[in-house]
């Protein structure tokens, strides 16, 4: 009996979401996606069962949070995908975890005019780049100190945004972004869907890239490349 | 052979470190007697009042490569509720129980007022503890080679009872002298926050901790509640 775990953000969520209200008001085709890279993963690897913690716009507190409430339930032989946020998003707001995303926040219409200049200011003053990346620097050591107390787990880091052990390039910068043959359609992507209506923000094609390549991981033990092999310039100006 | 400390105030090097100017004069300091006791040849003390302990862990990354066989390693964790947010002072991170420095521009005082209104979250705080000790013990485990004492300043952690706050704390007959003393001295004169013949007895159990394997218990042994109220105005080192 072994377990895949997968904690991360919005790029770990599961299939399920696509058939959510939020996935639906989102466009996520749900013939298109009828499976996503963690399904795949899961058909690859002697697997029995799959629990998956992840949530869009949460920080590395969660999933950190996460991790620690279940690493006692680790088993040697489970396969532990550590999907990484963006360093410098922080869990501000105890019973908001979704919005850890400080930029994307300014304008929140629910907050009092009090609570975005607070946002404001500390995006113009007191955002500390080299603070944000020492906590995710200490965030990585300890879990490969969990690496070290637990040797019989097959653990794989998957950063969103930054860099990580073992794996070479980002989720972000890598696949998503490369999607698209330029910033300007990616721009204007985002204008008219609202909402990235690509599930866990790729295309369908390379979920299944993405899959062949952590299950290779598992398996034969080959670091993950995110740099290379994934479909590029899906998107241009003439088919968004 | 080298000594190496990393930590906030309770570590700084004696009456070296600038800022204040009521030091106590003491023979020797916790640092200076263990390179005694340890016969070491030289001693790398990095630490600075009011830091965090994201700039105490990046001082340790930046170092960690030039620790050499057998050197001893102290790391001095500080409080979780530090936040190293304004870059250019990373000794003003104990901003939310300290009146704000004169350095700071008025935009920077806003911002820190808005963030402590709206931005704090004490749990995130706790989890980023737990990062860095679990990242420092990774580091003490990849380097068998030197010694690696984690000493707490404020919260317990395993493998340590107590922490150098009952050590500091431990000094005053009680918590409204506490209060008096610290109100009327502003900057504590003791170095280290503790009394000279209490630098002795940490170096004591510093070196039994290194050379003859024995745990490191903060709450017993030390010169306690000799600061009171008929003594507490003194700037010299009284007699415990």
């Amino acid at each position: 009996m072994s377990t895949l775990w997968v904690f991360g953000d919005s790029y770990s969520v599961p299939r399920d979401y696509a058939e959510t209200d939020l996935g639906i008001k989102a466009g996520v085709d749900q013939n298109t996606y009828n499976t996503n890279w963690i399904q795949e993963v899961e058909k690859k690897l002697n697997i029995n069962d799959l629990k998956i913690y992840s949530n869009f716009g949460v920080s590395n507190e969660w999933i950190f949070k996460n991790v620690m409430e279940q690493s006692n339930n680790f088993k040697p032989e489970d396969c532990v995908i550590l999907q990484l946020t963006n360093g410098n998003r922080h869990w501000w707001f105890p019973d908001a975890p979704a919005e850890s995303n400080l930029p994307q926040l300014v304008s929140h219409p629910d907050w009092g005019k009090e609570k975005r200049k607070a946002i404001d200011l500390h995006l113009k003053y007191l955002q500390n780049d080299q603070m944000d990346n020492l906590i995710y620097s200490s965030m990585i050591y300890s879990f490969m100190y969990i690496k070290l107390a637990l040797p019989g787990i097959k653990l794989l880091f998957l950063p969103g945004f930054g860099k990580a052990p073992e794996t070479i390039g980002n989720l972000t910068v890598d696949v998503c972004d490369k999607e698209f043959d330029s910033n300007n359609t990616q721009q204007n992507f985002y204008n008219k869907t609202g909402f990235d209506n690509r599930l866990n923000h790729m295309s369908i094609e390379n979920h299944h890239i993405l899959a062949d390549k952590i299950g290779d991981y598992f398996i034969n033990h080959t670091p993950v490349d995110l740099t290379t092999g994934f479909k590029t310039n899906i998107y241009t100006k003439n088919n968004i | 052979m080298t000594l190496w400390v990393f930590g906030d105030s309770y570590s700084v090097d004696s009456q070296n470190t600038t800022g204040s100017t009521n030091w106590q004069t003491i023979d020797k300091s916790w640092t200076e007697l263990l390179v005694d006791l340890l016969g070491v040849s030289k001693k790398h003390v990095i630490a600075r009042p009011g830091v965090s302990n994201e700039w105490i862990y990046g001082q340790l990354l930046r170092e960690k490569d030039n620790f050499k066989q057998d050197d001893y390693v102290i790391i001095q964790p500080t409080c979780s509720s530090r936040k190293w947010l304004i870059e250019r002072f990373p000794e003003i991170s104990n901003w939310q129980f300290s009146s704000l420095d004169k350095r700071l521009t008025k935009n920077e005082i806003n911002a820190l007022n808005l963030y402590q209104r709206y931005l704090i979250n004490d749990e995130i705080n706790l989890y980023n503890y737990d990062m860095v000790i679990r990242a420092f013990m990774f580091i003490a485990q990849s380097i068998p080679s030197v010694k690696i004492l984690i000493i707490p300043g404020f919260h317990n952690i395993s493998g340590i009872t107590g922490s150098l706050g009952n050590v500091c704390f431990g000094e005053f007959v009680n918590s409204t002298i506490e209060d008096k003393y610290y109100h009327y001295h502003k900057n504590d004169p003791r170095i280290n926050h503790m009394h000279e013949s209490n630098h002795k007895i940490l170096a004591k159990k510093i070196h039994d901790f290194f050379i003859l394997n024995y745990l490191v218990d903060l709450t017993s042994g030390f010169e306690s509640k000799f600061i009171n109220n008929s003594n507490y105005r003194e700037n010299k080192c009284l007699t415990p």
